[in-house]
């Protein structure tokens, strides 16, 4: 009885309260439902185009419940998708690896029915500030907006390399998601796009940190597109050839070579071509710069001849000279390093192609960042030897002992370059040597 | 279910997931107790046996029974909690019995045991089993340090007149957290 | 029961008191936010529990008590935290569970118990105020000090000059017991109404 007594006491309760809940679920139950949909759909709309609407029916894939998706080949990144309701395109939220923090960067991406970003942002970045490329370089992000899978026209931030690569891997899984289950279209790239990406292999004068840096140049004749080296180095023209396209690149000295879309060399079959590259380059003589350069180390320097070249480098200008008795290779250098400004490069080789002494200049902007700090107790600029204990490294060196120990820690931007340079110097040589043996 | 997992949740339980200590649930239970040890002891073994028997049973009503319904959550775990607490309460009453009755109602009804009924419908079925398990073995084992640090002779004159009491009992579980925290970061 | 300076405050003594409650006291100081949201729960719990309690009282057969009691407290807790889900979701994000395991927290228990089960409502609605505010009041004063110099930020607005100097472990579960413990010894020294160690050892004659 008294048990009884109890649980109809409790029921009662239990009923009172239950039915007082469910009346105050109809007027609270779909404010909580938009406001979670709101808490959930608010950093979406910032990457979306204007007027996009997410509704109840737009999570497509959530890391949390993979099972539940439809969704396909979605690697461990990708935290959700999200569809558009009016077909506008997708939203995709996704992390990207940290550099020292254990939290990962956060990322929101839109991406249009078309298969072009629409827009990206950072949620979340946990690392010290230090790290974050997007202070190096504010325009980063909006380098990716428009762009498509391919992510052909961005690039890396240099001294924020490890982050930024980081980013950029980040959204290409992202976009990989939708492509995979056949909701976008693969990027297509062009004939164009295909040769300005075979740039940075072929002529790395135009190039740093794997990508291709230029000044465009603007169409004339057969040529539809061009691009200047920053550094001086020479140029690249995608020049139209009937229905194709080819890649012309130019050197310092006027060196021209032809390649097709599958980076076949044709230069033979279109002197035609080659002679209109060659005459469109406004080319830089940087032959006072190099001698000046080469005077300061071999006052004693006589018998300066410009050589000709035939590789694709960083290499501006080479000379043999004589000193005392005997004869020697210079080779002036300009890698692109820090914030994409030139270096100066004054590598001497002996006859037998090993080095003799490597003068290298940098040149400043009143940035005290990652200047081969542990090499130098100042910071460089012109005329100044605070790279001197970095440079005798590179004494004896020939191109068969090139290697990862001549890079910096803390100074990777600037040791790489200068590193590449050296490549580019042995290879001028090489090309020099066998000029010579022809005569 | 992996052995190693299992003994994470166990150990995360008693260390990084202490309930008590952490999560201020069940604090006030904790810092009160003024039992002996041995009754800590049962006590926490009952609550133990009670987060068990709740998850048991509140998970699956949570996943199949309230899903368009969450807003009765609470109600329904609490319900469920003073069922276990009362059914537990009729099998043992012997063995109860010597260590007041009313003590164990009033007890295992705490933050603790419902907090985790609420933490564990995030989890898998098997593993919201073992986090109670492991929750309760945390908590027991807090219980019985806590009644020993009472036993143990404090110098009260020691202590500044307005730090006795409270205080200064926060300030020792303060102490616990700090050790227990360092567990948390990884080196 | 002792006499106190401090009347209509459950158990008499703030010590007494925040022992019930410590837990989520120190779970919802961290943000002046969740402060004020946890202690308007509470004072709502407080209010509208003893009030039906009180009510009801004679009625309930004392054998049913302890659920009946507890089941119309949860009630109330959760009809609150609905209400606070629709307009504050950011405070209840803050408070997770913390907020439904007010249900069974001891305060509004044993407020139930101690006093809505004998005292008549007039007593039982000033206990709850009281009672309610001195959390508000307690948890908005560590909610200051952990959210300034934890955090630094007030009401969720960062505060410029101080970013570079937060204390991060004031905002973490260890600033809680810290904190509370410095505010509450402040509080006994100036209510005056701190364990006095004649007293304790009448406390352990009672063991």
């Amino acid at each position: 009885m008294k048990f009884l007594k109890t649980l109809v006491i409790l029921l009662v309760i239990v009923a009172i309260f239950g039915g007082a809940m469910f009346a105050l679920n109809l007027y609270t139950g779909p404010i909580i439902e938009e406001n979670n949909a709101g808490a959930e759909f608010a950093p979406l709309l910032a990457v979306m185009p204007e007027g996009s609407v997410f509704d109840g029916e737009a999570l497509l894939y959530s890391a949390e419940n993979p099972a539940a998706s439809s969704l396909k080949d979605v690697p461990a990144s990708v935290l959700s998708v999200y569809k558009e309701a009016n077909g506008l395109g997708y939203a995709i939220r996704c992390t990207g690896e940290s550099n020292y923090s254990t939290a990962p960067m956060e990322i929101t991406i839109g991406i249009s029915a078309d298969g072009k970003i629409c827009g990206v942002q950072i949620d979340a970045y946990n690392d010290t500030a230090s790290f974050d490329f997007r202070a190096k370089d504010p325009g980063y992000l909006s380098t990716y907006v428009g762009q498509d899978s391919s992510l052909s026209g961005v690039g890396l931030v240099a001294g924020s390399t490890y982050s930024s690569t980081a980013f950029k891997t980040a959204v290409s899984e992202a976009m990989g998601v939708l492509i995979a289950n056949d909701l976008i279209a693969e990027g297509v790239k062009t004939d164009a796009q295909i040769l300005t990406e075979m740039i940075p292999s072929l002529h790395t004068g135009l190039t740093s940190g794997g990508f291709l840096k230029g000044n465009a140049v603007e169409a004339s004749g057969n040529i539809t597109e061009g691009y200047k080296a920053l550094n001086g180095t020479g140029y690249a023209f995608i020049m139209k050839n009937g229905e194709a396209s080819l890649l012309a690149i130019v050197n310092a000295v006027g060196s021209c070579k032809l390649y097709d879309t599958t980076g076949a060399d044709v230069t033979e079959a279109n002197t035609a071509l080659v002679e209109e590259a060659v005459a469109a380059a406004a080319l830089q003589d940087f032959s006072a710069d190099a001698q000046n350069m080469l005077t300061a180390s071999y006052a004693d320097a006589t018998e300066i001849t410009p050589l000709n070249f035939t590789t694709f480098g960083n290499v501006v200008y080479a000379a043999s000279f004589v000193t005392g008795e005997n004869t020697y290779y210079a080779f002036y250098s300009r890698p692109l390093t820090y914030e994409d400004s030139a270096m100066s490069i004054c590598t001497v080789l002996d006859a037998n192609g090993a080095i003799v002494s490597q003068d290298i200049k940098e040149f400043l902007f009143g940035h005290g960042v990652e200047y081969l700090p542990a090499y130098g107790s100042g910071y460089g600029d012109v005329g100044s030897d605070v790279f001197k204990g970095y440079e005798d490294l590179f004494d004896g060196i020939t191109s068969g002992t090139v290697s990862d120990e001549l890079l910096v820690s803390g100074a990777t931007v600037s040791s790489t370059a200068v590193k590449l340079a050296t490549q580019d110097v042995f290879a001028a040589f090489d090309s020099i040597q066998i000029g010579g043996e022809q005569e | 279910m992996e052995l190693n997992v299992i003994l994470g949740i166990l150990l995360a339980g008693i260390l990084s997931n202490n309930y008590a200590l952490l999560h201020f649930l069940g604090t006030g239970a904790v810092l009160e107790n003024e039992r002996s040890t041995k009754r800590s002891l049962v006590l926490g073994l009952g609550t133990t046996l009670v987060m068990v028997l709740s998850t048991l049973i509140s998970w699956p009503v949570n996943n199949y029974l309230l899903e368009k319904a969450s807003y009765l959550r609470t109600m329904a775990f609490v319900v469920i909690v003073l069922v276990v607490v009362e059914v537990l309460h009729l099998v043992g009453k012997k063995v109860l019995d010597d260590y007041c009755r009313a003590d164990f109602l009033k007890f295992a009804i705490n933050g603790a045991v419902l907090g985790l009924c609420l933490h564990n419908v995030e989890h898998s079925y098997v593993e919201a089993l073992i986090t109670a398990a492991a929750v309760g073995i945390g908590f027991m084992l807090t219980m019985t340090l806590y009644a020993k640090l009472k036993d143990i002779h404090v110098d009260e004159e020691a202590i500044p007149a307005p730090f006795r009491g409270l205080p200064i009992a926060l300030l020792t579980a303060g102490m616990i957290v700090l050790a227990l925290l360092a567990l948390q970061f990884k080196f | 029961m002792k006499k106190t300076k401090v009347s209509y405050l459950l158990r008499g003594t703030p010590s007494a008191l925040l022992m019930l409650g410590a837990g989520f006291v120190m779970a919802s100081s961290a943000d002046i936010r969740a402060a004020l949201g946890m202690g308007a729960a509470v004072l709502l719990a407080l209010l509208l529990s003893s009030v039906v309690i009180s009510a009801l009282h004679k009625i309930i057969p004392a054998y049913a008590k302890m659920p009946a009691y507890l089941l119309i407290i949860t009630g109330f807790v959760s009809l609150i935290s609905m209400v606070m889900e629709a307009h504050f979701p950011v405070v209840v994000d803050m408070l997770g569970v913390h907020l439904a395991t007010l249900s069974v927290s001891a305060v509004i228990y044993r407020d139930a118990e101690e006093v809505a089960d004998h005292n008549g409502e007039g007593t039982s609605i000033k206990t709850a105020i009281v009672t309610g505010l001195f959390f508000t009041v307690m948890m908005v004063l560590c909610a200051l000090v952990r959210e300034v110099l934890g955090n630094a930020t007030i009401w969720g607005q960062p505060i410029e000059f101080l970013q570079d100097y937060k204390i991060s472990a004031l905002a973490g579960a260890f600033g809680g017991y810290l904190v509370l413990a410095i505010v509450m010894a402040v509080v006994n020294k100036i209510t005056g109404l701190h364990h006095h160690l004649d007293e304790n050892n009448d406390q352990e004659g009672d063991c």
